[in-house]
């Protein structure tokens, strides 16, 4: 089961940071008469290069960690060596507007991403198309819905034909659009991907933010006990008080300069939810500090900086990585109610939540946005579950 | 007289992980009422499991008896029911445990648990407190566990057994973590007990000097089986197993002053490790090919092919 | 006569927010290449004693004097599966010990020293058994070359068959070694076999201290005497 709910995290987040590989307008290989280009990455930055070259090692982390390679761990370093080269080796980045590359694109031979729409690619003749895989979904050449009875009285705008441009599948083809569009015609597949991409991302991010203060704050209030022990735990019961979603709302509104929304969202995210890791640290460590293995360690003369990092922080690995776990989902759903709420990431850039708001009446577009937000967030909690069951019966010590 | 608890063939396995191990194999056990028998053994070799087994208190929901009849006072217990059994467990089966703190609930003072142990026709609780020796029952009735010493706690810890007014008792290892003082007064006061209510005790100890001083019979584990049963003055003297024979020479007791301890060597088999022939093969000094194929069968009180041989 | 290892004067000793203290004006020596036991009932002050010369406890009065040099003396405690880091490898805690006193040495050669195989440098705490703990903790304490051991209860948590293999082997340390040992047991069996020296302990004190064999003989204090009965001495 551990295995399991890893491997779905793994896949959701390889599949997020893959993003660009499998649903973009632009395609990803044309033959031109100068050579191959491969425009789908010629908008990308060196930090998404650099996601997208880790994405098969998130796929494959079950594997190495289940045979506890070391050479795994090197291997971000790499992608992140190979990012940078090849940004640099691909000349500035070319923004191209959504949409473009279709309608430049003439007879050449080219070859499209899996679903051959952007995330940001509008399309106003198909606003509000259910998943073209059902019935209802069909659309005639005049571009009114077979099938559909019409609505009796009120504006309504004359039917136009639905635009079908370069390398997308025909206008009634079963997976044109397998989640249906939006209100702007945008495919929801891929606005899912992208999406799921941001709350992913606010999840991790968050989370290991959370982490690293967490770990630092209440590893420091356990150890030393005392007067700082007061002083942090006053800290926690502060921080404690703050109005996460207020504040949340406060940064999104407010912005960070030109920082993306998801990095301000998460800092804050993170920056107000170390508490609940620093409390089961200081707990971990006021226990640790009494153990008698650290005992022997003072009398075997290590000093107090290898007995915390060496000795105690190991001991206390297993419940800070299930709090996390369980912290990462927590977080993508305290961001996908801000997102719905309206406050959280902006047009047209969207995560899960923001795709739910998109649409009240429309059953689809809750449904699949929420669909995989949901499984991301058992994913997280199965992950952390797991790990927590795993790590009780070995430490309590096995009869010789 | 019928025995007061009649084993036969009992096997009890446990799980670890995906698999299933034998933790006791085929043993037969008599006891009569009032009788102390003492089963001896090092860690592994299914002492407390035995114990476990007959009450059903098992640590891991996952261990189950394979196959086997227990019976007390003629009642069959296994294949009874958990309602049915957990009748009796208290009032006609008494535990003592090792640990009195862990087995002492601690939020509940000391004078209701033993009131919750008690049933009609036991005596009334300070009583109780009184004849397992504690001098103020008054006092410590009124206390929480962790306010008494730990001697007073397993004092209490037998008065709580006792209050019930049990046929059988099972003490597993109840002075192992006592000093020897304090533990022969736990032990007299049990043994004690069981002479005066009638009751029958098995008593689990790895100490096998404790076992000869306070039981009329011995029994002996080793990999969950029953290696060699005697009366205790027999097994003292004459021991006709090589384990028996061994534990006694590593007793510090009787090692001369100035000379080595004598050891064990080797280890004894890891749970569920499959075993061909005799068990302790593999550490005896009388060991001959013949042990290594075919099991010895406890007969005559010992289970070696070689009993004769034996020296102490 | 030689300058002891290490010597306590009048200590005292109270545990935080104890009414009792739990030593009360003890004076002791441990002399070098002695084995000197330290016995008395649950409570006596045992273990408080031996992590006091350790010092792991503050004195509340009286003195301490080391005539060693700081980690020489070396406390091995009762429960090896609690003073063993359950994360790390026996061969690794050794080689971390050597590495942090940067001696010279193997995590190998203390194994076999010790009398466990090299192929349990691998082995985490939990898949050791009882008596291969504590000599592993054994070993540990002998990487820091120590001048004296000091040993609380070393085998009351183990069985009868691996109790035999460690005190056989501090026998072999001390004779090879010329090690000091201070061994706390309420089992005056062990005593009568191993030591030197005898100190018995009561409610903090210490009522007696002598001659081993000629304490367990005739001993003149009721808990000592309490203590040789229960042996079955």
């Amino acid at each position: 089961m551990l295995w399991a709910a890893l491997a779905l995290v793994c896949l959701l987040h390889a599949l997020a940071a893959a993003a660009p590989l499998l649903a973009n307008d632009a395609p990803l290989w044309i033959r031109t008469r100068a050579g191959a280009r491969f425009p789908a990455f010629e908008a990308l930055g060196w930090s998404e290069r650099f996601l997208l070259l880790c994405s098969p090692w998130v796929l494959a982390a079950p594997l190495w960690l289940a045979t506890r390679s070391r050479l795994a761990l090197a291997c971000p370093l790499i992608a992140l060596l190979l990012a940078l080269c090849w940004q640099a080796a691909a000349g500035p980045r070319v923004f191209v507007p959504a949409g473009e590359w279709k309608r430049q694109l003439g007879a050449q031979p080219a070859l499209f991403a899996p679903v051959p729409f952007g995330y940001r690619e509008t399309n106003p003749s198909e606003a509000w198309r259910p998943p073209t895989w059902l019935a209802s979904a069909e659309i005639d050449e005049s571009g009114r819905y077979v099938g559909r009875a019409q609505a009796s009285g009120g504006l309504e705008l004359p039917p136009a034909p639905v635009e079908v441009r370069a390398g997308e599948p025909a206008r009634n083809a079963a997976l044109r659009h397998p989640l249906g569009t939006d209100a702007q015609g945008r495919d929801l597949l891929a606005r899912v991907l992208y999406g799921a991409r941001n709350s992913l991302a606010i999840g991790l991010a968050s989370a290991l933010l959370a982490l690293v203060i967490g770990t630092l704050l209440g590893a420091l209030a356990g150890w030393r006990g005392g007067r700082t022990d007061l002083v942090i735990s006053r800290a926690i019961e502060l921080v404690l008080c703050f109005p996460v979603l207020f504040l949340v709302l406060l940064v999104a509104s407010v912005g960070w300069g030109s920082v993306s929304a998801v990095w301000t969202i998460s800092a804050v995210l993170g920056l107000t939810g170390w508490t609940g890791v620093a409390r089961l640290l200081r707990a971990e460590f006021l226990r640790l500090r009494e153990a008698e293995f650290v005992l022997a360690a003072r009398g075997l003369g290590f000093t107090e900086t290898r007995i915390v990092l060496c000795h105690a922080l190991p001991n206390a690995l297993a419940p800070l990585i299930v709090a996390t776990s369980f912290f990462a989902g927590t977080a993508m759903l305290v961001e996908s109610a801000i997102s719905y709420l309206g406050a959280g990431l902006v047009e047209p850039e969207s995560s899960l939540g923001g795709l739910v708001k998109g649409g009240s009446e429309h059953v689809w577009m809750v449904l699949f946005p929420g669909a995989v937000l949901a499984l991301a967030v058992i994913s997280w909690n199965l992950l952390g579950e797991e790990l927590r069951d795993l790590n009780d019966p070995r430490l309590s010590g096995e009869q010789a | 007289m019928s025995p007061l608890l009649e084993i036969r063939g009992l096997s009890v396995s446990h799980a670890r992980g995906a698999r299933r191990f034998l933790a006791v194999e085929e043993l037969d056990l008599v006891l009569a009422a009032g009788e102390v028998l003492a089963v001896v053994g090092e860690s592994g070799c299914g002492k407390s499991t035995l114990l476990a087994s007959i009450a059903r208190l098992f640590a891991d929901p996952r261990s189950r008896i394979e196959s086997g009849s227990i019976r007390l006072a003629g009642g069959e217990l296994v294949g009874l029911s958990e309602e049915r059994l957990r009748l009796l467990r208290g009032s006609a089966i008494g535990f003592v445990f090792q640990d009195a703190q862990a087995a002492l609930n601690p939020v509940l003072r000391v004078g209701a648990q033993i009131e919750e142990g008690r049933r009609s026709g036991s005596a009334s609780t300070l009583e109780l407190l009184a004849r397992v020796g504690l001098p103020e029952p008054e006092r410590v009735a009124a206390s929480f566990p962790h306010q008494l010493s730990g001697g007073m706690r397993q004092r209490a810890l037998v008065a709580l057994a006792l209050a019930g007014r049990p046929q059988l008792l099972l003490a597993d290892e109840p002075t192992s973590a006592l000093d020897p003082v304090l533990g022969r007064e736990i032990l007299d006061l049990l043994v004690g007990a069981c002479r005066r209510e009638g009751m029958g005790l098995v008593l689990v100890t790895h100490e096998i000097a404790l076992a000869l001083r306070y039981a009329q019979r011995v029994a002996v584990m080793y990999a969950g089986r029953i290696v060699e049963i005697a009366r205790a003055q027999e097994l003292g003297t004459h021991a006709r197993h090589p384990y028996t024979a061994a534990l006694l020479a590593s007793d510090p007791a009787r090692t001369p002053r100035g000379q080595r301890f004598r050891a064990i060597p080797g280890a004894a088999p890891a749970a569920g490790e499959p075993v061909t022939g005799c068990a302790f093969a593999p550490r005896c000094t009388l060991v001959r090919e013949h042990c290594r194929h075919a099991r010895p069968p406890l007969a005559g009180g010992s289970a070696c092919f070689f009993s004769e041989e034996v020296r102490p | 006569m030689s300058l002891p290892v290490c010597e306590l004067r009048d200590a005292v000793v109270r545990h935080r927010g104890a009414a009792r203290p739990a030593l009360t004006g003890l004076s002791l020596q441990l002399f070098p290449g002695e084995f000197l036991a330290v016995a008395g009932e649950s409570g006596s002050g045992k273990s408080t004693l031996v992590r006091a010369l350790a010092r792991h406890l503050p004195l509340e009065s009286g003195t301490l004097a080391v005539n060693v040099e700081r980690h020489r003396l070396q406390l091995v405690f009762q429960d090896p599966y609690a003073s063993l880091d359950p994360r790390q490898r026996a061969g690794a805690a050794l080689e971390e010990v050597l590495h942090v006193h940067r001696r010279e040495g193997s995590a190998a050669a203390l194994l076999s020293e010790v009398g466990l195989a090299a192929a349990l440098a691998d082995r985490f705490p939990h898949e050791l058994s009882g008596g291969e703990r504590q000599r592993l903790a054994i070993a540990r304490a002998l990487a820091l070359e120590p001048a004296g051991l000091l040993l609380d209860e070393p085998v009351s948590a183990l069985d009868p068959s691996h109790r035999a293999q460690v005190l056989n082997l501090l026998v072999e340390l001390r004779a090879r070694r010329g090690l000091a040992c201070l061994l706390v047991t309420h089992d005056l069996a062990l005593v009568r076999v191993l030591a030197d020296r005898l100190a018995v302990l009561e409610e903090g004190r210490l009522v007696e201290c002598g001659p081993a064999v000629e304490l367990l003989a005739r001993p003149t204090v009721a808990a000592t005497r309490r203590l040789v009965e229960a042996a079955g001495l």
